[in-house]
C-alpha cells in the first residue's frame, strides 16, 4: 500500500512550485488585459503585435500584480521547504532529506531575486508577456529543486530537460531591441544568444542521453545506486565520458563553454542573473549525484579527466575575462572560473567521501556565488535601466565614477566583486578557503596551488572593474535611478555577501548537516 | 539478430548526428543532426530493455520522445525568430557577438 499523503508531502516544493506556475498562466488569462492598443478591434497582424509590445503602453500596471503573484507564490514555496517533512518516496527515486531542503531553498531564493531584479525590465520590455515570464521562471524552478533530490536516472533526464527547455524560451525573451532613434527593431542579439544557448543545450542533452543509456544498458535499473555493481569496462569508460561532456556544455566547463560570453551578452539581464547561477548549481548537484552516488567505485574511470577539465576550465576562464570591455561578457568569463573552482570540491568530495569536507565546501560555494554573481548582474541591470547610452550599455565604461553618483550602489557592486576574486572578508573568501582545504586534505596540493595562482589572474579584471566605479569620471552626475524592487534584490545580495562573510557559521552548520545527510 | 547489432545501428546513428552537427550550417539541418542523435538513445534503450527482460527501457523511451518533442518545438520557434531578426536560418549569418 503506497502512502500516498505521505509522497505528495515530501514532493510539496516542486508540487506547489507547479501548482503556481498553472495559476500563474490562468491568472494572466484571466486579468483583464490592460496593454491592449487602441482603436485596433481587428485581428492583429504581427507587424502589430511587435508595435505594441515595444511600446510600453502608459499606465499599465498589470505586470506588476503578476509578478507580485509570482514573487507570494515563490515565498510560499520556500514557506513550504521549511514544513515538507523529509523522507524517500516510494520507489526511492526521489529523496528529501537535509541536502535537498537546504538546495531547495538556495534555489528559490535565486528564483526570487530574479524576479525581484526583473521587475522593471519586464514592464519596459515585454509587458505583453509578463504572464509567460514569470511562468517560465518558475517551470525552470521546478526542475532545479527535483534535481536536488534525484535518486533516478530517469527522473534526473527529466528534470535536468524541465530545468533547460524553459531557460532557451527566457534566454531569447527580448524579440525587439531599441535602436539609437528609440525605434524597434528585431532583437538580434537575443535571437542569436537563444540559438547559440539553444544548440549547445539539445546537443548536450543529446549527449548526455546517450551516456545515460549506456548506463542503463550496463546497470539493469535507473537507479543512480545501481550504478554501483556494473563491472568496470570500456564501455562503462566511454559511457561516463559522455555524461560528463554532456554535462560539462551544459554547465560551460573547458572546452565547452564557448557559448557562454555571447548568450550572456545577449540574453536580457534578469534572465541572466538567474540562469549564470542556479541552472548552474542544480547542474553540478546533478552531476555529482551520478558521479558520487553512483559511479563512485570506477573513480578511476572519470577523475583524471574531470581534474584537467577544472584546471582548463579556470585557467581559460580567468584568461578569457581579462581583456573584456563588455561587463556581462566579464562576469560570463568569471562564471566558467568560478565552476572549475567548484569542481574542486568535487574531487575532495570523491576522494574522502564522509571523512572529508569537500560536499559541504562545494554546498558553501553554491551559496557565496548565488549571493556575489546575482548582485553584481542586477547592478548592471539598475545601471541599464538607469538609461545608459546605448553605445555604453552593459560596458565597463557605463560603471565609471558610479561611486560618485551612487555610492550605495558602488559599494553593493564592491562588496560583490570582492566576494567573486576571494577577498577576505567577502562570503566568497571563505568558499574558496574551504574548498581549497578539503582539496588539501584529500591530497590535491598541487591542484590547489594551481587554482590560487590563477585566482590571481582574476584579481585584475575585478579590480579594474572597481577601479572605474571608484576612480573614473562619471559622464552625468545625477544619482542613478532604479526601481524599488531592483534596489531591494541589490542590497539584499550585497548584505548577505557581506554579512556571511562576517558571520559564516552561520550557514556552516547548515552546508555540513546536509552534506553528511546525503554522504550517508 | 544479436543485441550487438542494435547498438552497432545506435552507435552509427549517434556519430552520424555528431558528424551533423558539426558540419551542417543550416540550423534546421543542425536540429535534424540532434534528432538523428536522440533517435540514437531511443534504438539504445529499446535494446537495453530487450536484453534485461523489462520494461524499464521501453517507459524511459516514451520520457525520450516527449523531451525530444517538446525540445525541437523550442527549437523551431528559435529558428524563426533567427529568421525574423537575421532574414536567414544559417548559423554563421548569427555570429555578430565574438570575443
Amino acid at each position: 500500500m503506497i502512502d500516498w499523503m505521505g509522497s505528495l508531502q515530501i514532493l510539496a516544493v516542486p508540487l506547489l512550485l507547479t501548482v503556481s506556475m498553472l495559476v500563474l498562466v490562468f491568472a494572466d488569462l484571466l486579468l483583464p488585459a490592460a496593454a491592449q492598443p487602441k482603436g485596433n478591434q481587428g485581428p492583429l497582424s504581427f507587424r502589430d503585435l511587435r508595435k505594441a509590445q515595444a511600446e510600453p503602453v502608459p499606465g499599465v500596471q498589470r505586470a506588476d500584480i503578476l509578478g507580485w503573484i509570482a514573487l507570494v507564490q515563490l515565498a510560499l514555496c520556500l514557506a513550504a521547504s521549511f514544513v515538507a517533512p523529509q523522507g524517500v518516496l516510494p520507489g526511492g527515486s526521489y529523496v528529501h532529506d537535509a541536502m535537498a531542503v537546504l538546495m531547495e531553498r538556495v534555489l528559490l531564493v535565486a528564483g526570487i531575486l530574479a524576479i525581484l531584479g526583473a521587475f522593471g525590465h519586464v514592464r519596459q520590455s515585454f509587458a505583453r508577456r509578463q504572464g509567460e515570464f514569470y511562468a517560465l521562471l518558475q517551470c525552470s524552478l521546478v526542475g532545479m529543486t527535483l534535481l536536488a533530490g534525484t535518486r533516478d536516472l530517469l527522473l534526473l533526464v527529466v528534470a535536468f530537460e524541465l530545468m533547460g527547455i524553459p531557460l532557451y524560451v527566457l534566454a531569447t525573451f527580448a524579440k525587439t531591441d531599441k535602436n539609437a532613434a528609440g525605434d524597434a527593431t528585431p532583437g538580434r542579439k537575443s535571437a542569436e544568444a537563444g540559438m547559440k544557448f539553444y544548440l549547445v543545450g539539445a546537443l548536450s542533452s543529446a549527449i548526455t542521453l546517450y551516456g545515460v543509456s549506456l548506463l542503463y544498458g550496463l546497470s539493469g535499473s535507473t537507479h543512480i545506486a545501481d550504478l554501483a555493481r556494473i563491472p568496470s569496462s570500456p564501455l562503462l569508460q566511454v559511457a561516463s565520458a559522455l555524461v560528463v561532456a554532456g554535462f560539462g556544455f551544459k554547465l560551460g566547463l573547458a572546452p565547452f563553454q564557448f557559448w557562454i560570453p555571447d548568450t550572456y551578452e545577449g540574453a536580457p539581464t534578469p534572465v541572466v542573473s538567474f540562469f549564470s547561477v542556479a541552472p548552474k548549481i542544480a547542474g553540478l548537484l546533478a552531476l555529482t549525484q551520478i558521479l558520487l552516488g553512483g559511479l563512485l567505485g570506477h573513480l578511476q574511470l572519470w577523475l583524471p579527466g574531470l581534474v584537467g577539465m577544472s584546471v582548463v576550465t579556470m585557467t581559460a576562464g580567468n584568461l578569457l575575462a581579462l581583456p573584456q570591455l563588455h561587463l556581462k561578457r566579464l562576469l560570463a568569463n568569471s562564471g566558467v572560473a568560478q565552476m572549475g573552482t567548484m569542481l574542486i570540491g568535487v574531487f575532495a568530495a570523491a576522494t574522502l567521501g564522509a571523512k572529508g569536507h569537500g560536499l559541504s565546501a562545494l554546498l558553501f560555494y553554491f551559496i557565496a556565488y548565488l549571493a556575489a554573481n546575482t548582485g553584481l548582474f542586477l547592478v548592471i541591470e539598475t545601471l541599464a535601466h538607469d538609461g545608459s547610452e546605448p553605445s555604453e550599455r552593459d560596458l565597463i565604461a557605463s560603471l565609471s565614477g558610479l561611486n560618485r553618483r551612487s555610492p550605495g550602489l558602488a559599494l553593493a557592486a564592491l562588496v560583490c566583486l570582492l566576494s567573486l576574486a576571494g577577498i577576505p572578508f567577502a562570503v566568497g573568501f571563505w568558499a574558496k578557503l574551504y574548498v581549497f582545504l578539503a582539496a588539501w586534505e584529500a591530497g590535491y596540493a598541487w591542484l590547489v596551488l594551481v587554482a590560487v595562482g590563477v585566482s590571481v589572474i582574476g584579481l585584475f579584471y575585478y579590480l579594474r572593474v572597481a577601479r572605474s566605479m571608484y576612480l573614473g569620471e562619471p559622464r552625468v552626475t545625477t544619482p542613478v535611478r532604479s526601481p524599488l524592487t531592483l534596489s531591494v534584490a541589490v542590497t539584499a545580495c550585497a548584505l548577505a555577501t557581506a554579512g556571511l562573510g562576517l558571520y559564516p557559521s552561520v550557514i556552516v552548520e547548515a552546508t555540513r548537516t546536509a552534506a553528511a545527510a546525503w554522504l550517508h | 539478430m544479436p543485441t550487438q547489432a542494435y547498438l552497432l545501428l545506435s552507435a552509427a546513428l549517434f556519430c552520424l548526428g555528431i558528424y551533423g552537427v558539426l558540419t551542417r550550417r543550416n540550423a534546421i539541418g543542425v536540429l535534424v543532426a540532434i534528432e538523428l542523435m536522440a533517435n540514437a538513445v531511443n534504438i539504445n534503450l529499446v535494446a537495453f530493455s530487450r536484453v534485461w527482460g523489462s520494461l524499464t527501457g521501453q517507459a524511459f523511451t516514451l520520457f525520450s520522445l516527449a523531451l525530444t518533442v517538446s525540445e525541437v518545438v523550442v527549437g523551431l520557434a528559435i529558428v524563426i525568430l533567427l529568421y525574423r531578426a537575421h532574414q536567414s536560418v544559417l548559423t554563421d549569418s548569427a555570429s555578430e557577438m565574438k570575443g
